[in-house]
């Protein structure tokens, strides 16, 4: 048996029938081709699955397809705009925060969850939110740099928009 | 995934006629429990049902003149981040925080952490500590069930297969109290001993002693909580030990929980006692 559902992705509003047990990395991955989202322990453990769900960071792994039937998704997919990267994966190639990159799609979406709420995190709550993202090969020190650059790099801009 | 049917009632009514049509089939909350059991293939449920559409489980909101109502699907980011919780009962909002990360947290919710009955469920001492009450939704009617009362195993609760938890009532939140998770790790981790002592902050301190993750379920101490009336913290301290019945597993051994039981009762008392 199969079960409609009706969500967005990325902006683009999207119609499926999918059965019960497919979760929502399945059908990101499997249905629509979209393999930024990564998984790695399928349990909840390493969140390279990470996308947003109506804004917040939740483990595709973790929650079934049907269950997002009406909410808002975000994926690495959305975040460049054509050729234009987003700030915080600027920030990432900058500070080389990117090693093999099986992380670095989990960690940038909940970096960009934590900082679409806190414009200026402290360290500690850095190193907090990313708590449950977990890396094989940075030692997370530059991970951390990157998203603390690309705060600063953001309230420069709402600074100069403000004056 | 084994495969399963889904369902997304609209109303209690209509999820216990689901549930009775269907005996095979499970609740779902935020599912970060229940979705790791399927796949392990620890359970094989016919059907999940998704509470999530039910109206009345959400929210949270004062009652009498220090009670808290808490729906149960109100999830653990709710629990850290709402204003109520944070103001009148602190200790459930540090307790929220210091579980799983930020992705589970978005999802998990207080109902499923305690319908789940693990012996290590965080938010359970904090509740424990406050005299919780559970509100079921049974045969069509609500019940109240002391928290005390409703573990009766590891994963087992006196919850029949039709009944819906459906809110947490913290009675009176006019109580201090201090929560330590000990954990091997600082992040990410279930708890190896929990402790929770509260007292009020009024007249005589009643006080609560809780320890998680060293019995079945989460145990009251009688015996500490009468020698923490009496100001005789260091009896506490070793009542505590005394009741405790901690098994071996991956987290830790049952000696090394019973050692540490002792210094984490006579720290989370000083917090609550101190002046
Ligand atoms: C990576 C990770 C880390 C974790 N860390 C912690 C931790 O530090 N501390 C901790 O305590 N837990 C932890 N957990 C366990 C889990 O996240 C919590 O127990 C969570 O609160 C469960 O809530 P849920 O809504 O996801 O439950 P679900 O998985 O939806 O449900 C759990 C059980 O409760 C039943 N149920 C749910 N809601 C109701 C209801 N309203 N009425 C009746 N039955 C109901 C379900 O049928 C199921 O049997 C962790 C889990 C993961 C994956
Ligand atoms: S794949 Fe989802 S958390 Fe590891
Ligand atoms: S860059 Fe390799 S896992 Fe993080």
């Amino acid at each position: 048996m199969t079960y409609p559902i009706e969500l967005t992705i990325n902006g683009e509003f999207i119609k499926l029938d999918i059965p019960a047990n497919w979760r929502l990395i399945d059908v990101l991955r499997r249905d629509l081709s979209m393999t930024g989202t990564h998984e790695g322990c399928g349990e909840g453990d390493c969140g390279a699955c990470t996308v947003l769900v109506n804004g917040q960071a939740v483990s595709s792994c973790l929650m079934l397809a049907v269950e997002a039937n009406g909410c808002e998704i975000q994926t690495i997919e959305g975040l460049a705009d054509g050729d234009i990267l987003h700030p915080i994966q600027e920030a990432f190639i900058e500070v080389g925060a990117i090693q093999c990159g099986f992380c670095t799609p989990g960690m940038i979406m909940t970096s960009k969850a934590l900082l679409d709420k806190h414009a200026d995190p402290s360290e500690e709550v850095i190193r907090r939110t990313l708590a449950g993202n977990l890396c094989r090969c940075t030692g997370y020190e530059k991970i951390v740099s990157a998203v603390k650059a690309v705060s600063s790099k953001l309230l420069n801009q709402t600074d100069s928009i403000a004056e | 995934m084994i495969q399963f049917e889904y369902g997304c009632p609209g109303s209690l009514m209509e999820t216990t006629s689901i549930l009775r049509n269907n005996p095979e089939a499970v609740l779902l909350a935020g599912g970060t429990d229940i979705l790791v059991r399927i796949k392990q293939g620890m359970i094989q449920p016919a059907m999940l049902v998704d509470i999530k559409s039910i109206t009345e489980l959400h929210g949270i909101s004062s009652i009498e003149q220090n009670g808290l109502r808490i729906g149960a699907l109100t999830t653990l980011t709710e629990l850290v981040e709402n204003d109520l919780i944070r103001n009148r009962c602190p200790v459930l909002s540090a307790a929220a925080l210091s579980m799983a990360c930020v992705q589970v947290r978005n999802r998990a919710t207080i109902g499923g952490n305690v319908a789940n009955a693990s012996p290590a469920a965080d938010t359970v001492p904090p509740l424990m500590a406050f005299d919780a009450e559970l509100e079921i939704f049974a045969d069509e009617d609500i019940k109240r069930v002391p928290i005390g009362e409703f573990f009766t195993a590891p994963g087992e609760t006196v919850l029949q297969e039709n009944e819906i938890l459906t809110a947490i009532l913290i009675p009176d939140t006019a109580r201090k109290a201090h929560y330590i998770k000990h954990t091997l790790r600082e992040a990410m981790d279930i708890a190896g001993v929990g402790v929770c002592v509260s007292r009020k902050t009024q007249g005589a301190p009643d006080p609560r002693v809780v320890l998680g993750a060293v019995a079945p379920t989460p145990i009251r101490v009688p015996a500490a909580e009468q020698f923490l009336s009496e100001g005789k913290i260091e009896e506490a301290c070793a009542a505590a030990v005394d009741a405790a019945r901690p098994i071996d597993d991956v987290r830790a051994s049952a000696s090394y929980r019973k050692d540490v039981i002792y210094p984490l009762v006579k720290r989370a008392s000083y917090a609550v006692f101190a002046r």
